[in-house]
């Protein structure tokens, strides 16, 4: 019967969903290139970052479906690994901001007073900071590997869901069905989890998708400026790379650049597609 | 007594502020390498002179009384010695952030430009074609990544094209009469690149902005007066509809400053962008983390001038 229930709610949701074409568009560019990223090893031609599978500049064809750089590596190849790198580190980045982010939201929302407080003006703080300046100085003094970004990622981030997820703590713990939960006697815990944050699912969710957006324009920024993992190629790293040889390949710049757009794009659309589905209400439009 | 809107929220920015500086000032202990090493260089130098520095930067002290230190230099505006340029922090970045200034100005008056045109625009027929074809490229605008589009636009205009420079902030070769014109032509595409995000989210803003501000009664008032839809539009409606944009654009200023480091390293402009990451690569703690903290405390008080500001165009918001 409970089984029944969910498949019943995922299905009208989903009837919502799909009537929002752009959202569906979004989901399935960004289906493609999580399939990509999972088959990169299968799909590619050759190890990411291995040198010389052909000339230098090397046009397209066959065996380089999207021409070679500078050091003759496969710029197909590259680009299938890099969405690897791409998702996978914007994956985890909003895995932990998530994390924090929903347990310093709820705790500053439902608790309020000092707590609520400390960790308003912490927020204020990080959210004055110019993203990519923190961001630089954190991977220049503690190295840019990929845990490094991961963390400096859910550094940015976190401030703005834990202010989305109070907010809405704020509302939801005034409500009556609250003051009746905590008469049962129901603890502090269970109406932090089972009570309110199941209502404030779908802010969180909705802006999970926007996190992974700004996530990977952050991972991109950075390797772009050459402060990346330079034994991961990534899409920033290739446009890193792609710099100086404009006149010899364009496809060097034009095709990670274009995954990085569709991928962010697609992130954007579908996070507009979910809260018109999550939030009927709510029109997306209404919020810029 | 009241104390008045703008003292109020100028006390409001002093935690923030004392928030960053002690960021910071973590940030600059975590870094690796003795600073004391870093400021000799690799030629190394005698005993006593090591001693003589150590007391000097106050590192022999515990380290609250460092912090206090830091604090009190702050105050005096003293952010330190730079290693490498071999002058004072302060003097170093205040030379370098007038062409990102610059570059900042023609964006924001690019970007907020197009947007308020293209939202205007679009709030006249709210959910007809013309409408959904510009949220469609808000959206787009909005998810280019700006070290991409710079690229991009580099690649049309100057390596395909040929009609605009690539990098810098001016030629050496024009002569007096045709300098104005110089500058022009490489300040356009910076800016065009950095203002195109801005203009994604002030479009958007504007639309929605005016479709509520033409629901209202004095809009039929003037309707039924029977002026033109351009007067409606561009004396009624938008001069309301504009008044949360100056908020928001205020709001936007670090993220517009994040975006002209990335555009600066893309066309090779003079600006802070630039200088951050040479000192990073460089190493240049004392220059790295002054930066951080003007960069910072600027965005704080820009948002505080705008709330100013906005306080004296619309008064309701000083009793909240």
């Amino acid at each position: 019967m409970k089984d029944f229930l969910y498949y019943q709610r995922a299905l009208a949701f989903w009837r919502q969903f799909s009537t929002n074409h752009l959202g569906v568009f979004g989901l399935v560019i960004l289906m493609f290139y999580i399939v990509i990223a999972l088959l990169a090893n299968t799909l590619a031609l050759y190890p990411p970052l291995m040198t010389g599978t052909g000339a230098s500049f090397a046009g397209v064809s066959t065996a380089h479906p999207l021409g070679t750089d500078n050091l003759g590596r496969d710029i197909f190849s590259e680009t299938l690994h890099g969405a690897r790198a791409t998702l996978i580190v914007s994956f985890l980045a909003v895995l932990a901001t998530t994390v924090i982010g929903l347990g310093f939201g709820a705790l500053a929302g439902y608790f309020g007073g000092w707590i609520d407080d400390a960790l308003m003006r912490i927020t204020e703080v990080f959210l004055a900071i110019p993203a990519i300046f923190l961001a630089l100085v954190f991977v220049s003094i503690f190295g840019g590997n990929v845990w490094n970004i991961v963390v400096v990622i859910a550094l940015l981030s976190w401030p703005q869901m834990a202010r989305l997820v109070r907010a809405e703590f704020l509302v939801i713990k005034e409500l009556t069905y609250i003051d009746a939960a905590r008469t049962s006697g129901a603890s502090n815990l269970y109406v932090i989890f089972r009570e309110i944050l199941p209502n404030a699912m779908s802010t969180v969710i909705v802006n999970i998708s926007l996190t992974q957006a700004n996530a990977i324009l952050i991972e991109s920024s950075l390797s772009f400026l050459g402060f990346g993992d330079p034994a991961v190629v990534s899409w920033g790293l290739m446009l890193h790379n792609a710099q100086k040889y404009f006149n010899q390949n364009w496809l060097m710049a034009f095709v990670p650049g274009l995954s990085i757009f569709l991928t962010v794009l697609a992130l954007n659309l579908f996070g507009e597609g979910l809260t018109e589905a999550l939030n009927p209400r709510r029109n997306a439009r209404s919020a810029p | 007594m009241r104390i008045p809107f703008a003292l109020r929220r100028i006390l409001q920015a002093v935690p923030i502020t004392l928030g960053i500086i002690v960021l910071s000032f973590v940030l600059i202990k975590l870094a690796p390498g003795d600073p004391i090493t870093m400021f000799v260089g690799d030629g190394g130098a005698s005993p006593e002179y090591i001693a003589e520095l150590t007391r000097r930067l106050g590192l022999d002290r515990p380290i609250h009384e460092q912090l206090w230190l830091y604090l009190w230099r702050l105050l005096q505006g003293d952010l330190g010695m730079s290693i490498h340029q071999g002058s004072r922090v302060w003097d170093v970045i205040f030379t370098r952030a007038q062409p990102t200034i610059m570059l900042m100005g023609f964006g924001i008056a690019i970007g907020v430009g197009a947007g308020v045109l293209m939202g205007v625009y679009a709030s006249a027929r709210p959910y007809s074609r013309r409408d959904n074809a510009i949220i469609i490229a808000s959206l787009v605008l909005y998810s280019l990544p700006g070290f991409w589009l710079g690229q991009m636009l580099i690649l049309i205009f100057s390596v395909k094209l040929g009609i605009l420079p690539a990098t810098g902030m001016s030629s050496f070769t024009v002569d007096a009469g045709s300098m104005w014109l110089d500058y022009a032509k490489h300040l356009l595409l910076p800016t065009v690149t950095l203002g195109a995000s801005l203009a994604a989210f002030v479009m958007r803003f504007v639309r929605t902005s005016m479709i509520e501000v033409l629901g209202q009664d004095y809009i039929l008032t003037a309707r039924s007066k029977g002026l033109g839809d351009m007067v409606i539009f561009y004396k009624h409606a938008l001069r309301n509809a504009l008044l949360p944009v100056v908020t928001y654009v205020g709001l936007r200023v670090g993220h517009i400053l994040s975006g002209a480091v990335v555009v600066e390293s893309v066309f090779g402009w003079p600006g802070l962008g630039r200088l951050l990451i040479d000192s990073l690569f460089a190493r240049d703690y004392p220059l790295i983390m002054g930066m951080l903290l003007v960069a910072s405390v600027s965005v704080v008080l820009v948002n505080v001038a705008v709330d100013i500001l906005y306080s004296y165009i619309d008064p309701r918001i000083r009793l909240q």
